[in-house]
């Protein structure tokens, strides 16, 4: 399965025709031709393709590799509040009885 | 005064998408009114519309597409076969003396509609990032403006179906008083969204589908006349000082001689005679024109019960016995209404038949009310080769009354 930074590549080629050469990690998003709105729209498309929600609190996203690792930020966030939920489930009921 | 010439004319419309497939359809009587299909056919009480065939993808990249409603991809699309046509070419320093003036009733209500669908319709808190963008009703100008820098006044005007007559006689304005160099104007609009269609079906103005054949729908001053059919599109003119045009050698098409515009306080939608009248008269003062100068007229002629009365009886008032005898065509027929371009469009085909010595047929036209007694070329185009000058009527709800005068070069 591709990881983050390809899925990330291939978002770019498709919705913004950047060369797939162009997106290096340091690259930043001004220079593969997007501006705020396209930051913005992007972020738009990572939340439908990832499974993930994007804070709406302002990020500092200046490169690829910023945004690479805001997503896996996500996603691990996503599975560790996943785990907590489960290991909620699965704790005995310690609730005193009435 | 500075006198004010069109220089060049683009439209992406119903009846194709350059102006001679345009022109050709409206001369022949080829009406591009059709049924809709699909689920949308299916919550309407008649299902009709005048679509434009237009392939977005061919005119604009990915990303770009994303930021435009289709009006607006209407928009830029006839202003760019405008100024190819123009070749107007701004240097530097006259570049903040180019406007863009675009008349639309409803902006991007398409895109809207879209939006309120994800909203209500699917129950979504996300909406597409570009929506406010695409909704604007000032975003065909402001994108006309940046993609050929134009850095003067870049207005849009709404006052419903006389919208895009009303951009072109502000632009005249501006031009004729020495504010601009030229101009680019016109209207659009792309209004067939079922929430736009079913608003319209509300208000009872749509015509029913004809049982014979439907694409003869649109009737306008027929005595069997049901409605307006809406329609999508484009037109866009380049306007420009005349002694700018003449002294670069470019063609001129036609000249925008005067605008006149009165506001009906009488009622939201009922059309009024005094007011129509009244816009004619102030076209003429505003062209130096008398009524006998007037060779022929476009109508506003939606085909409405209330409009073609009421506008067959303004132009007895301002023109008299004469009345009878001036050609009068209503091109909506073909074309259907386009609300916010509608103006513009009929502009166009206008200048380009004062250009070729007719005068357009009103089509579907067999019996005329016997309340619409004028003579509206039924059904096919005729000679009118003395024609020189010219009225194009654009009435609005709201009461907004904007006429053009203007004659060929």
């Amino acid at each position: 399965m591709p990881n983050t930074f390809e899925r990330l590549r291939a978002i770019l080629e498709r919705d913004y025709s950047v060369a797939p050469d162009a997106v290096t990690p340091d690259a930043g998003f001004e220079s593969l031709g997007l501006d705020s709105l396209g930051l913005a729209e992007l972020l738009f498309t990572i939340e439908d393709e990832f499974k993930v929600t994007v804070s709406r609190d302002p990020v500092e996203l200046n490169t690829v590799a910023d945004v690479v690792g805001y997503i896996d930020g996500l996603i691990a966030a996503q599975v560790d509040a996943l785990a907590d939920a489960n290991s909620l489930a699965s704790a005995p009921n310690l609730e005193p009885r009435a | 005064m500075r006198r004010v010439v069109i220089t060049g004319r683009g439209v992406v419309s119903p009846l194709g998408n350059t102006m001679g497939e345009a022109f050709n359809a409206a001369r022949l009587g080829c009406s591009a009114v059709s049924p809709l299909r699909g689920e949308i056919a299916k919550r309407l009480l008649a299902p009709l519309a005048a679509t434009a065939e237009f392939d977005a993808q061919t005119h604009f990249d990915p990303a770009r597409l994303r930021m435009l409603d289709r009006s607006s991809q209407f928009a830029i699309v006839a202003a760019r076969s405008a100024l190819s046509e123009a070749q107007l070419e701004p240097n530097a320093a006259e570049s903040d003396r180019v406007g863009v003036f675009v008349g639309t009733g409803m902006g991007g209500s398409l895109s809207m509609d879209e939006g309120y669908q994800t909203l209500y319709g699917e129950q979504s808190d996300r909406i597409k990032p570009m929506l406010v963008l695409m909704g604007m009703h000032n975003a065909s100008a402001a994108w006309i403006a940046m993609e050929h820098a134009f850095c003067g006044p870049s207005l849009t005007y709404s006052t419903a179906c006389s919208s895009s007559a009303v951009a072109l006689g502000e632009a005249w304005l501006r031009i004729a008083r020495g504010e601009l160099l030229a101009a680019v104007a016109g209207g659009a609009e792309a209004p067939l969204s079922l929430g736009s269609l079913k608003a319209w079906e509300a208000l009872h103005t749509l015509a029913k589908i004809d049982p014979t054949c439907a694409s003869a729908s649109c009737k306008p001053f027929s005595r069997d006349r049901s409605g307006m059919v809406l329609g999508e599109g484009s037109a866009i003119v380049v306007l420009e000082d005349r002694e700018r045009a003449l002294a670069r050698g470019a063609q001129i098409y036609g000249e925008l001689l005067g605008y006149g515009l009165t506001t009906d306080t009488s009622h939201i939608t009922r059309p009024s005679v005094p007011g129509q009248a009244a816009a004619m008269r102030a076209a003429l003062a505003s062209a130096q024109l008398q009524p006998a100068d007037i060779d022929s007229i476009s109508a506003h002629g939606t085909g409405t019960q209330a409009n073609d009365v009421t506008e067959t009886a303004a132009i007895k008032e301002v023109f008299g016995a004469r009345a009878k005898h001036i050609p009068i065509s209503a091109t909506k027929s073909v074309h259907g209404h386009l609300i916010g371009a509608a103006g513009a469009l009929e502009f166009v085909l206008s200048i380009e038949a004062l250009r070729c010595g007719i005068a357009l047929p009103t089509m579907h036209l067999q019996t005329s009310d016997p309340a619409c007694d004028l003579d509206y070329v039924p059904n096919s185009a005729r000679p009118n080769a003395a024609g020189r000058t010219m009225l194009s009527n654009s009435f609005a709800f709201g009461g907004t009354n904007a006429v053009l005068a203007f004659r060929s070069p």
